[in-house]
């Protein structure tokens, strides 16, 4: 029997000096044969990119790397020059990171990229370099090579750009592939194709680990699937028995966690994961009555290079009051913008919006900001929302005092009330934004537009940054939020896992225009448009298969 | 936007610039304290005649209205002509082209040493352990603390006086620039190397300088060819603080070190009021300061691909 | 512009020179971790604060420091190395160094003081007019402050003082007047990153009136910043001041000012060294001091870990 390409033993990295050094990676184990796949699966903190980066010897200053083994093909590298790990890296290791627009050196051609690894590892001339990596762009799907070859990263799309990252990682023909998060920063249809590359670089004689947040992500790719938290594995195993047969409490509630389409009506914080079946939402009122009104809206701006772009073209839709209408498109697709116009952020170049049957154009100064206490907003990064020198406590006051003249106990009341709202305890009420959590910021964000008593909130993007198990907090708490306080949601994603989640009804927008509208249930099980068709073949299917 | 347009903004801006120095300048003499034929006359201790004071009211049109004397001003200036010093009874464009010379070798020298200096210290500093980070930085924000003179001072007690290496002053050549251009120098390389070194500790966290390293180029390899590349694009936008760093520096640096120059001009102007020198260094400058910020502008978009074309 | 950093630059000894292009302040950098206890100071901190509370004694009462008279002329003691009765030595006239010195601190410190203040008032009410006002004004104002920054801070300094002459007050008003474009273009910048901020915006969101915001939001965040820049602005503007009076255009000589000192020790320098290291080390001292306190300011506002 052969050695494992990789072979790791008892595995600790910590950081830090001796006296307060933090532990980041804890006793791992495991190993990756030739032909194998195998997937670190965790959330931010659980220390498996650090792992991905033992194995390159790139853990970084300050960091302290102890194991019992850590040997690649056979040799163990615990000992090794520097020299040793350059020789390697790059030539039989190859390492994809995620974001090729920070990955790639900006500053240089795709072409002088992509042949770096050839300049240093091997013998062959310029012109040799070129036309290898003319192939390698061929070879991971990039059209027109000669043209992208002298172009800059930032002329690339997305897609592109990860494409040609992973031809420099694999320029040199290495052993053993590393991609850490390689389809995070990408579009749903973009990430299933990258994906569908990796697959096809999968060879018998090579390994691959594939590091991600996202479980849904490494189903597709991996043959086995470890499962990591505060720096340990706690589950390992095949694809099928993590996902399908999780043993940890923790795997479950991770899988749980995931929205989707059938996760509708469940919640997802649920801390058992076969108890998942709470209390059904009570069904929509779905009295004609419509809150939100939106007709012909179009808006368009100028860019840096003096071209007008229509952004949002020709947008239609109502939202009935307590229901929730979700919006989801990738990047560009004009859904931001679209909110923005429902809150009068900016102002349509035709078209009206109205709320509660107030037009935002006709509307007198006094229902004006009456409409502005109505319609709230939750931003993706509530970090940069929230004026740096205030406390929570102070943050929620002023939107309190906002919506409404109060004596100062009044305020500290009401401050409080909200903080329980949404689940937040007196403890928080004096730090600042900066001192908490993502999952915490956003609460408290929830909290802030919670404040004048608003009649709709529009979330726009509102858990994108969030680890998985967190998300499913705030969208638990989103979803109870609006029974407690019959709320209108437009909510905004480019995740359509999310969108079928915490929907009623669903608009799909590309390019400025709404593709396709209608209830959640009959876009989802008859979609009408091919870009429709396109996302939901991206969506990760793996629990759609367990009963 | 293409690299045109920009180019001619840029050059726009530089002429409105120039228009609005020369303007203020115009303004400062007019408004000047005194009178002015006094002044030209050799201060009141001179005791002039009155018909020399009316001559000297009618030769600089002292009498005219205001527009008047400030067409004359800038019909003067667009032909190179920045007046006549009071004191000097030559042009200003003269009285600065002498002195020109020794100012330019000094601050070219002491401008190269300075870019020599800061790299090599931002680049083989920059991530290291930290009690070599800390001996360097401390010596950069004492340096950048401490006043050009008193720098000079330093290297003068300890060179000249002490160890008896470089003569004080005087004599032909090279030897007599070096402890000048070091002072001029080293004050601008405690700032510099600062922010140079933490442009580029931001640069070596970046993902794509992991990405190098994983395909196993060499620690200074990346340093050099990647990372320099980046973390010099902010700082090329200093050249302006640089620039007047060496302008200003070169008057202290110059009274110090007894060196013919600018610098030496301005000061003996400075004292004994002769304005129209004093305004014709500070436009030179100024349309100096034009000039190089345009290159910079031109060097930034050759730097950096993305100002192009995105 | 990919800069994100402040950056710590003195000039030519001149008022508080950051190049103006780069590094508007940035806002908490969000990644900084939660982090509420106090961090301890580090040794050359308490180093700086203890100097300059000996700083502000020799201000504001130089008597408590020392008995002797700093202008007490004795051409028989001249040029006493440093010794015994006479710590750091006596000068050409046979006064006292350290009673020159001590006496000294008061001038310095105030031009230091006097002159940012100068710079950072105009510079602020310039900045937030320029910030504030629509875009016609906006770039008026921007516009002249391009040629302001066009000339070196210096030069400025010295044009001032040739239209009003010399002097520690006029030194004063043309170290000030020199450093207002700068410290105009940074709050303008700074009122530029505030208005467009999403808190600005969710507070536009909750209903507030315009004022009210700018109030409460937008002048807070775009001065406090430069506040703690002027800080250290101030170490710049005494080495401004010194830099003056040794090219004899600030504080005349007989009075006991570390830069004229310096002026005047400088004809002394191979025989009497002492003249020279005493005050330049008193002045480097006072700058430094002044400089980590106001880094550190810095750093702490910017929420950032030292490294």
């Amino acid at each position: 029997m052969t050695a494992p390409l990789i072979d790791v033993r008892g595995l600790s990295v910590d950081f830090g000096h001796k006296s307060h050094a933090t532990t980041v990676v804890r006793d791992l184990s495991f190993e990756i044969s030739r032909g194998e796949c195998l997937a670190l699966v965790g959330e931010s903190g659980s220390g498996k990119s650090v792992t991905a980066r033992s194995l390159v010897g790139l853990t970084g200053i300050g960091s302290t790397v102890r194991a019992e083994r850590l040997a690649f093909d056979g040799t163990d590298t615990r000992n090794w020059s520097d020299a040793s790990w350059r020789s390697t890296r790059g030539d039989r290791i190859g390492f994809v990171l995620q974001d090729a627009l920070s990955s790639l050196d900006v500053l240089r051609t795709v072409g002088a990229e992509i042949g770096e690894p050839l300049k240093l590892h091997t013998t062959l001339s310029r012109r040799e370099r070129t036309a290898k990596v003319l192939e390698l762009l061929r070879r991971v799907g990039v059209p027109e090579p000669e043209l992208r070859f002298g172009q800059f990263p930032h002329q690339l799309s997305g897609g592109l750009r990860q494409r040609a990252l992973i031809a420099s990682a694999i320029a040199a023909e290495p052993e053993f592939l590393i991609a850490d998060e390689p389809t995070t920063a990408l579009d749903a249809s973009i990430a299933s194709q990258i994906l569908r590359l990796l697959e096809t670089l999968k060879g018998s004689s090579t390994g691959m680990l594939v590091v991600s947040h996202d479980l849904s992500v490494v189903a597709q790719i991996a043959d086995r699937i470890a499962v990591m938290q505060h720096g340990e594995i706690v589950e390992e195993g095949t694809t099928e028995a993590v996902l399908f047969d999780p043993q940890h409490p923790y795997t479950k509630s991770l899988i749980a966690a995931v929205p989707s389409p059938t996760s509708r009506r469940r919640r997802l914080s649920a801390v058992d994961a076969t108890a998942a079946v709470a209390a059904p939402r009570l069904p929509r009122p779905d009295s004609g009555s419509a809150l939100v009104v939106v007709e012909n809206v179009s808006k368009s701006f100028v860019g840096a290079d003096r071209v007008r772009r229509t952004v949002v073209d020709d947008v239609s839709f109502s939202v009935a009051r307590g229901a929730t209408l979700g919006i989801v498109g990738e990047s560009g697709s004009g859904k931001t913008t679209t909110a923005r116009i429902l809150a009068n952020l900016e102002n349509p170049d035709s078209g009206s919006v109205s709320i509660d049957a107030v037009s935002w154009s006709s509307a007198t100064p006094a229902e004006r900001s009456r409409l502005r206490r109505q319609v709230q907003v939750v931003y993706q990064d509530p970090l940069s929302s929230f004026d740096p020198r205030f406390t929570v406590s102070r943050i929620i006051g002023e939107a309190v005092a906002a919506s409404g003249r109060s004596s100062r106990s009044e305020r500290a009341a009401r401050v409080s009330e909200l903080l329980g709202l949404v689940r937040l305890g007196p403890e928080h009420s004096d730090r600042r934004p900066i001192e908490l959590s993502g999952g915490q910021r956003q609460r408290v964000a929830i909290a802030r537009a919670l404040a004048a008593k608003p009649t709709l909130l529009v979330l726009d993007e509102p858990v994108s940054a969030l680890d998985v198990s967190v998300q499913a907090q705030v969208l638990d708490l989103l979803t109870d939020l609006q029974d407690e306080l019959d709320l209108t949601y437009v909510f905004i994603s480019h995740d359509l896992g999310v969108i079928f989640h915490i929907s009623d009804e669903v608009l799909v927008m590309k390019d400025g225009r709404i593709v396709e509208a209608g209830a959640v249930d009959d876009v989802f099980s008859r979609p009408s448009h091919g870009y429709t068709r396109g996302l939901l073949d991206a969506l990760p299917h793996f629990d759609s298969a367990r009963a | 936007m293409t690299i045109l347009r920009r180019i001619s903004t840029r050059l726009l801006l530089g002429v409105f610039v120039l228009w609005g120095a020369a303007t203020l300048t115009f303004l400062a003499l007019y408004v000047t304290p005194g009178d002015t034929a006094l002044i030209i006359l050799g201060g009141p201790d001179a005791r002039p005649t009155a018909e020399a004071i009316a001559q000297v009211r009618q030769d600089y049109l002292l009498d005219e209205p205001f527009i008047v004397q400030y067409l004359h001003y800038f019909t003067q200036l667009l032909q190179g002509n920045l007046g006549e010093s009071y004191r000097l009874r030559m042009p200003v464009t003269d009285a600065i082209g002498q002195q020109v010379g020794p100012t330019a070798v000094l601050a070219g020298t002491a401008a190269a040493l300075a870019l020599v200096l800061t790299v090599a210290i931002a680049v083989l500093t920059a991530q290291r352990t930290p009690w070599l980070r800390a001996l360097v930085s401390g010596i950069e924000v004492v340096l950048a603390a401490t006043p050009s003179f008193i720098i000079g001072f330093a290297l003068l007690i300890v060179f000249s006086f002490t160890l008896r290496l470089v003569p004080v002053g005087g004599g032909d050549g090279l030897v007599p620039l070096i402890l000048p251009a070091f002072t001029l120098a080293l004050a601008l390389v405690g700032s510099l190397s600062q922010v140079l070194r933490n442009e580029l500790e931001d640069v070596l966290e970046q993902p794509f300088v992991l990405t190098a390293r994983a395909r196993g180029m060499r620690d200074l390899s990346v340093r050099v060819k990647h990372a320099l590349r980046h973390a010099i694009l902010p700082t090329i936008t200093m050249s302006g603080f640089v620039l007047a760093a060496l302008l200003g520096g070169s008057v202290i640096v110059e009274t110090l070190f007894s060196r013919q120059g600018v610098g030496g001009l301005m000061l003996s102007s400075v004292y004994n009021k002769d304005l129209p020198v004093v305004l014709g260094i500070v436009l030179i400058s100024a349309a100096v300061y034009v000039v190089v910020n345009l290159i910079v502008d031109i060097l930034y978009t050759l730097v950096d691909p993305r100002v192009v074309t995105s | 512009m990919t800069s994100s950093h402040l950056v710590t630059v003195q000039s030519e000894g001149i008022a508080p020179a950051l190049p103006a292009d780069v590094s508007p302040l940035p806002a908490p950098a969000p990644a900084a971790r939660p982090n509420r206890r106090r961090r301890r100071l580090s040794p050359g901190l308490v180093l700086a604060i203890l100097f300059l509370g000996w700083v502000t004694v020799a201000s504001l009462a130089p008597q408590l420091l020392t008995s002797v008279d700093p202008l007490e002329v004795s051409p028989a003691n001249s040029f006493l190395p440093p010794g015994p009765g006479h710590i750091f030595g006596t000068d050409e006239s046979g006064s006292d160094v350290y009673s020159r010195i001590v006496h000294g601190t008061g001038t310095s410190l105030l031009i230091g003081l006097a002159a940012t203040a100068i710079g950072v008032v105009f510079g602020t009410i310039i900045g937030l007019i320029a910030g504030l006002s629509n875009r016609v004004v906006e770039s008026a104002v921007m516009r002249f402050l391009d040629v302001t920054l066009a000339v070196p801070e210096l030069l400025l300094a010295l044009v001032v003082i040739a239209l009003i002459g010399g002097g520690t007050l006029n030194a004063i008003l043309a170290i000030g007047a020199a450093g207002i474009a700068y410290y105009a273009r940074l709050v303008r910048a700074q009122t530029h990153i505030v208005r467009q901020s999403a808190y600005v915006e969710a507070a536009s969101t909750l209903g507030f009136s315009r004022l009210r915001v700018i109030v409460t939001h937008v002048l807070p965040n775009a001065i406090k910043p430069v506040l703690v820049l002027a800080t250290i602005g101030i170490g710049g503007a005494i080495g401004a001041g010194a830099s003056l009076s040794f090219l004899g255009l600030g504080t005349p000589p007989p009075a006991p000012e570390w830069g004229a000192m310096l002026s005047v020790g400088r004809n002394f320098i191979s025989n009497a060294p002492w003249l020279i290291l005493v005050p330049s080390a008193f002045l480097v001292a006072t700058v430094l001091a002044i400089t980590a306190i106001g880094r550190e300011l810095r750093r702490r506002s910017e929420g950032r870990v030292s490294r």
